[in-house]
């Protein structure tokens, strides 16, 4: 199956990764708004963006901690709590982002979860 | 925004496809090691991996986090077929089950993207 201490760094991967976007989302918000044109200009806008640097530093050092937990762990039980990061991120979505869900989202969610479990088990 | 549009979908599926192919690169690139600078392998990976954040960016400006994040799912679906396709992995019932309901979920995402009414409010905490 899976070492307990693989399931929980990939637990803590997943929660620590989910914020990633989230905060890619903020900062793409705030570049948004300050309407910045022209290549060089957009390019140092989105460096400088703390939200964007953060956020891909919290995803990159997410999957850095898959590494050594995908070693203590087969995909049948990996594959779904990294599928779990979806919801995590929706959820965060929903506190965070203002955004709201409806049936299509919680359908599809649904079904994505379900057939990454059925994609681990399969493998 | 809470209308997620079509062009951020198109785009993150693109990433889908880079991202997929990245992991293809960099499991041929980690078989090459320790060598680097002729690693062209690597180096594709890399780049892939690169454009894709790129377009991650992009696509999250059109649309909200709840419809683009799933679609991601869609890179189980290139890396499967890839798996069945290049690496002769066998088509086991089970992945072929998930392969389904992963195209059905992505399909009703794509859908609950199109709702006009869910009201987001343009947040910049």
């Amino acid at each position: 199956m899976a070492q307990l201490w693989a399931v929980c760094l990939v637990l803590v991967a997943c929660v620590v990764g989910s914020f990633g976007p989230i905060l890619i989302k903020l900062g793409m918000n705030r570049h948004a708004s300050r309407k910045v044109i022209g290549l060089i200009p957009i390019a140092l806008s989105l460096a400088t963006n703390w939200r964007i640097v953060l956020g891909f530093f919290f995803y990159g050092l997410s999957q850095i901690l898959f590494i050594p937990a995908l070693r203590g762990g087969d995909i049948s039980v990996l594959f779904p709590l990294v599928a779990s990061s979806y919801i995590w991120v929706t959820l965060l979505s929903l506190w965070m982002l203002n955004e709201t869900l409806n049936k299509w989202k919680v359908i599809g969610l649904t079904g994505i979860l379900l057939g990454v479990v059925l994609l681990g088990l399969g493998g | 925004m809470a209308h997620t549009k079509g062009w951020a979908i198109a785009l993150i599926i693109l990433t889908t496809i880079l991202t997929s192919a990245a992991q293809l690169f960099y499991k041929e690139g980690a078989g090459r090691l320790p060598e680097i600078i002729t690693n062209w392998p690597l180096g594709a990976g890399i780049l892939c991996y690169g454009i894709g954040a790129l377009l991650f960016l992009v696509s999250i400006s059109g649309g909200e986090m709840t419809v683009i994040y799933p679609l991601l799912a869609t890179s189980y679906i290139w890396v499967t077929i890839a798996a069945f396709f290049i690496f002769n992995e066998s088509p086991t019932p089970l992945r072929i089950a998930g392969l389904a309901l992963i195209v059905i979920g992505v399909s009703a995402i794509g859908l609950g993207g199109r709702d006009k009414k869910s009201a987001t409010a343009e947040v910049l905490p």
